[in-house]
C-alpha cells in the first residue's frame, strides 16, 4: 500500500512540475511578443537578448516564491518604458534621432517617465512582500531589462533616462515602506 | 495548497499526505466500489497538483481538491456507462448475428424513445414506473389506480407508436 502510494506521489510531484512549466509559458508568453517583437521592429538587433529574457522570466516564475512574483511584476512594469518607442513613434518622433545635442529630447523624457511610472509600481508592490530587498532587486533587473530593449533606441541617452527614472521611482515608495515597518 | 500555488514544493509530500486519504474516501463513497474509486482518486490526485499553479489562495484548499474529485468521479461514472452501453450493443450483435433484425430492433427501440418523448409526462412517468424493478418508483395510488393508469398511459404510448410507423 505504502509503495502505490508513493508512485501516486511520484505522479502527482511531476504533474506539479508540468503544471507549472505550462503556466509559466502562458504567463510569459504575451509579455515575450513585446520582448522579442519591439526589438525586431525598431531593428535594435536586441531580439535576442529579448528572447532570453523572456525564457528567465519563464524559469523565475516556474520556481516560483518571491523571485517567481518578482519577475512576473518585473517584465510586466517593464513594458512601460519597453513600448515608449513605439509610442513616441505614434506621436511621430523618431527617437533614432535623439541625442545629447538637443537638451532632454522627448524618448529620453518618455524614458524616465516610464521608468518611474514602473520604480514606483515595484516598490509599492514590494510592500507587500516580507522579503523587499529581493523582490525589488529581482524585479529591477527584470525591468530594466525589458525596458532597456525599447529605451537603447534613444542612444545611451535613453539607458541613463530609464536608470534615472527606475531610481526616482522606486526609492521614494521604498523608503516610506522601510520607515512605516512595524519594529 | 497555498504553499504549493507559490512553488513550495516543500509542501508537496505534507498536502498529498494531507489530501490522499479525504480525496480516495470521497471518491469510493462518491462510485460505491473500490476499484473505481481508487482510479477516480489517483486521477483526482494527479489533476489536482498539476493545477496547483492557478490554485487562488483566497479560496478553500479541501472544497477545491473535492470540486475536482467530483469531476473526476463523473467522468469515471460516465466512461463505466459507456462501457455497459458497449457491451449490451455487442451482447445483442452476438445474439442476432442477423444484421437485418438489429437494425430493425434498433429502429424500435429508437421510435419508443420518440413516442416516450412526446407522451404526457404523467404517462410517461407511470410506463417508466411499471417498467422499474424498485417498487418505490411508483407513485403513492392504490394498485387499481395505477393499473387504470398504467392501460391508460400504454394506450397511448401504442397510438403513438403507430403514428411513428414502428407497427
Amino acid at each position: 500500500m505504502a509503495h502505490f502510494e508513493a508512485d501516486i506521489q511520484r505522479r502527482a510531484a511531476r504533474a506539479y512540475e508540468l503544471g507549472r512549466t505550462a503556466a509559466a509559458l502562458r504567463q510569459v508568453a504575451p509579455v515575450a511578443l513585446f520582448l522579442v517583437g519591439v526589438p525586431l521592429l525598431t531593428g535594435s538587433g536586441s531580439a535576442v537578448l529579448g528572447a532570453a529574457l523572456a525564457l528567465a522570466g519563464a524559469a523565475t516564475l516556474w520556481r516560483g516564491g518571491v523571485i517567481g512574483r518578482a519577475a512576473r511584476a518585473g517584465l510586466l512594469a517593464g513594458l512601460a518604458p519597453l513600448l515608449t518607442p513605439a509610442l513616441v513613434g505614434g506621436l511621430g518622433h523618431h527617437c533614432a534621432g535623439c541625442g545629447p545635442a538637443v537638451p532632454m529630447p522627448l524618448c529620453i523624457a518618455m524614458c524616465v517617465g516610464a521608468g518611474a511610472i514602473a520604480g514606483a509600481l515595484l516598490a509599492l508592490m514590494a510592500a507587500r512582500e516580507r522579503r523587499r530587498l529581493t523582490f525589488v532587486a529581482v524585479a529591477l533587473a527584470f525591468a530594466a531589462t525589458a525596458g532597456a530593449l525599447g529605451c537603447v533606441f534613444a542612444g545611451a541617452g535613453g539607458l541613463l533616462g530609464l536608470a534615472a527614472g527606475l531610481t526616482l521611482g522606486s526609492v521614494p515608495p521604498l523608503v516610506a515602506a522601510v520607515a512605516s515597518r512595524p519594529r | 495548497m497555498a504553499r504549493l500555488a507559490d512553488g513550495d514544493r516543500a509542501a508537496i509530500t505534507p498536502a498529498f499526505e494531507l489530501l490522499w486519504p479525504v480525496v480516495s474516501r470521497f471518491c469510493r463513497h462518491a462510485l460505491g466500489s473500490d476499484a473505481d474509486g481508487e482510479d477516480a482518486a489517483q486521477e483526482a490526485m494527479v489533476k489536482l497538483f498539476a493545477r496547483a499553479a492557478a490554485f487562488d489562495p483566497a479560496r478553500d484548499g479541501l472544497a477545491w481538491a473535492l470540486a475536482i474529485a467530483t469531476w473526476e468521479c463523473r467522468t469515471i461514472r460516465r466512461r463505466a456507462g459507456r462501457r455497459r452501453e458497449a457491451a449490451l450493443d455487442e451482447g445483442s450483435l452476438l445474439v442476432d448475428g442477423d444484421s437485418e433484425s438489429v437494425l430493425a430492433a434498433r429502429e424500435l427501440a429508437a421510435a419508443a424513445k420518440d413516442a416516450l418523448a412526446e407522451l404526457d409526462p404523467r404517462d410517461a412517468a407511470t410506463v417508466l414506473a411499471a417498467l422499474s424493478d424498485d417498487p418505490a418508483a411508483r407513485p403513492a395510488v392504490a394498485p387499481a389506480t395505477f393499473r387504470k393508469r398504467l392501460e391508460r398511459a400504454l394506450g397511448r404510448l401504442r397510438g403513438l407508436l403507430r403514428s411513428h410507423g414502428a407497427f
